[in-house]
């Protein structure tokens, strides 16, 4: 399968040689574990701390991103000329995240130019889980510790050393120009990666969702909507880190015909989100707006695109400041679901 | 903490099978260690979940309207009557609450606690350098296993939030029922207002502040998770008039910051919610504890501490000092009666 050997010790180097012309953006220390920043030379990435509070979606979905400014007919930048970016060190669960993006920005025959010239000009190489963190459950949702979707290029763990697995044609050329970091991998070490990854599996605790779509969509009028929100405080922490929410607003900053156009994140957690110019809200309360949540995930979602909008990362879950977990949530909804769904 | 833990749940049992409360809000464990859930009872079923230990961060207080407005599964028109677990800042937001006409007491039946302090799981967070994988108590310590980086011990008093740190009243200052000991304020850490603000120059608190405005994401639990934050229409939100965009460039940031800031002076019970709520560990406390701290000193107002007296900036006096507007610049001090 063409794999190669990397030292661990070596990656910043090899990681800077595979992609000489290029930005690199990784995972790099900060105060709350990591947070996804440009790479520009050794000591910088941090790859054992986690996958960070908050998820990789930035880099290429920018909370605040100016589409336009006018009066003038130019593109955003984006579009007239991408910059060619890896994103090195990201999880599997985040790779699976952007791929699942790119599907969406781009349903319906209506592609989202901003998102799509991003991603098409980024290079993933992502690094296996050895350690899944304590909400993780990205084997529930059809991922797992060393899940290759999304990925141009995975990384597995194996000790001192690192199994570099091309998943992609881009990932085998990206391998190729890492010479001689990049030794031929020998069965045993193919051997560690299965070991590893098997290991890292047993650590995640499963998770029961709902996938009777039928009969959760039959539970929407259900009460178990208000008991599971009764401790949510309507903030957007859990769409924000969410790798895959991706709900945006757009707004007009203009003065005298001057301005610009400016496309920021929005979040189903808030009261605003669904406000009627009328002054009527149809998410009145905030049951209404959780159900949403994971039903757009959970519902909507699969019948949409085939998958759940999930791809487990717990980040929702660690950052929730109330302490909901999305685990309990939806294990109550399948037990309301299995009991009353029709 | 174990012992009220205990006396805890058979006291909520005993308040529902007497039919004193509708709801209970407490505290419940979590999945994720370090970490304890704010959790609503509807009866005594679930009442082996409820928990008291130095995980309770969420300020309970700040869920009370969304409660008291739409209750989970009520029928009736009547409120319900909740139950509550109060420590020492829960208790003051209660009674700031009640000033601003936000909660009625009757609605209410606290059930008062003392606190030891909560821990920071964000300075956790930094001591261990990853995420927290396990954790085990033994006493006031911490066995913490973290991903990448192994195994570490650690105090409670290391790790503990600033404002427990300088808490002046940790037991509940209103309550129904009072479980264990009720601590006397602490009188030394009431002349501390702490800030880590006042002392600097004028440009290193200014590129403090924008070093950990930039970290924000706009998610605003800091202010879902403020009691005092009860504004029916935040002005971060509001369309029209657009007081702040809604980017998060610099202004907009810092713009949202102070807004909140102000408003929380003279108000701030410094429970340290918004500290624990933060995704990204922003450094909120210094701008709550500056404006809260000036009005301390200026009105000699302990936020929270008394039913009767009324806030600070809510009050005019004949006496009041107004050199502040007559002679500017002149350091004019003292705008309080005291």
């Amino acid at each position: 399968m063409n794999e190669r050997i990397v030292p661990r010790d070596a990656v910043t180097e090899f990681a800077l040689r595979i992609a000489p012309q290029r930005e690199i953006v990784g995972p790099t220390a900060d105060r709350t574990g990591i947070r996804y920043d440009r790479i520009e030379g050794p000591f910088q990435l941090c790859l054992d701390a986690g996958h960070g509070v908050a998820s990789p979606k930035g880099v290429l979905f920018p909370q605040t991103e100016v589409l336009f400014r006018f009066p003038s007919s130019e593109p955003n930048e984006t579009i007239a000329e991408p910059r060619e970016r890896v994103l090195f060190g990201i999880r599997p669960c985040d790779a699976r995240a952007l791929a699942l993006l790119d599907r969406i920005f781009q349903s319906d025959g209506v592609e989202d130019p901003y998102f799509s010239a991003r991603y098409a000009a980024t290079t993933i190489v992502s690094l296996s889980c050895t350690e899944p963190g304590p909400a993780c459950f990205c084997t529930s949702v059809g991922g797992g510790p060393a899940d290759p979707a999304g990925s141009d290029l995975l990384l597995i763990g194996i000790g001192e050393r690192l199994l570099a697995r091309p998943v992609t044609q881009t990932g085998r050329e990206l391998l190729e120009s890492g010479g001689d970091l990049a030794q031929p991998a020998a069965s045993e070490h193919v051997a560690a990666a299965v070991e590893a990854e098997t290991q890292a599996t047993a650590k995640i605790e499963p998770v029961e969702y709902p996938t009777d779509l039928a009969r959760l969509a039959g539970i929407f009028h259900n009460t178990v909507w208000d008991e599971i929100a009764a401790t949510c405080i309507g903030c957007g922490v859990c769409t924000y880190v969410c790798p895959t929410c991706h709900c945006f607003d757009i707004t007009d900053e203009a003065r005298r015909g001057r301005g610009r156009r400016v496309r920021s994140w929005d979040s189903c957690a808030f009261p605003s989100f669904t406000l009627h110019g009328s002054g009527r809200n149809p998410r009145e309360r905030q049951a209404a707006r959780l159900r949403q949540r994971i039903l757009h995930k959970f519902l909507y979602g699969p019948e949409r695109y085939g998958e759940a909008l999930c791809v487990g990362c717990g980040r929702c879950i660690t950052g929730c400041p109330t302490g909901i977990d999305l685990r309990s949530l939806l294990e109550a909804v399948t037990v309301i679901m299995n009991v009353e769904g029709a | 903490m174990r012992e009220v833990e205990e006396q805890l749940r058979s006291e909520v049992v005993r308040l529902f099978a007497e039919g004193a409360i509708d709801l209970f809000l407490g505290y419940s464990s979590s999945r994720v260690p370090l970490r304890s859930a704010a959790c609503v009872l509807h009866d005594a079923d679930g009442v082996a979940r409820l928990v008291w230990n130095r995980t309770c961060t969420p300020n309970l207080a700040a869920l009370l309207r969304e409660l008291l407005r739409s209750p989970p599964g009520a029928t009736g028109d009547a409120p319900p009557r909740i139950g509550l677990l109060a420590k020492g800042c829960v208790s003051r937001s209660l009674v700031t609450l009640m000033k601003a006409n936000q909660i009625s007491r009757e609605s209410l039946l606290i059930i008062g606690v003392d606190c030891p302090g909560m821990i920071d799981r964000h300075k956790v967070a930094a001591r261990v350098g990853g995420e927290i994988a396990a954790a085990i108590w033994s006493g006031d310590d911490l066995a913490v296993r973290a991903t990448g980086s192994g195994e570490h011990i650690l105090s409670a008093e290391d790790v503990l939030l600033d404002d427990c740190r300088t808490c002046a009243h940790p037991s509940a200052v209103l309550s129904d029922r009072f479980l264990g000991e009720p601590r006397a304020p602490r009188r030394d850490a009431l002349d501390d207002p702490a800030s880590s603000l006042t002392e600097a120059e004028p440009e290193e608190r200014w590129s403090h502040f924008q070093g950990e405005v930039a970290r924000c994401i706009r998610c605003y639990a800091c202010r879902e998770a403020c009691p005092n934050c009860f504004c029916t229409e935040c002005f971060a939100d509001a369309s029209d008039p657009r007081w702040i965009g809604v980017t998060t460039d610099e202004t907009d940031l810092a713009l949202f910051h102070l807004g909140r800031a102000f408003h929380q002076a003279g108000r701030c019970v410094s429970c340290g919610a918004c500290v624990s709520a933060c995704p990204l560990g922003i450094d909120l406390r210094m701008l709550y504890e500056k404006v809260n701290g000036d009005v301390k000193v200026r009105f000699g107002t302990d936020v929270g501490t008394s039913l009767d007296e009324p806030e600070p900036l809510c009050r005019f006096a004949l006496e009041d000092d107004e050199t502040f507007m007559t002679e500017p610049g002149k350091g004019g001090r003292g705008m309080g009666v005291r």
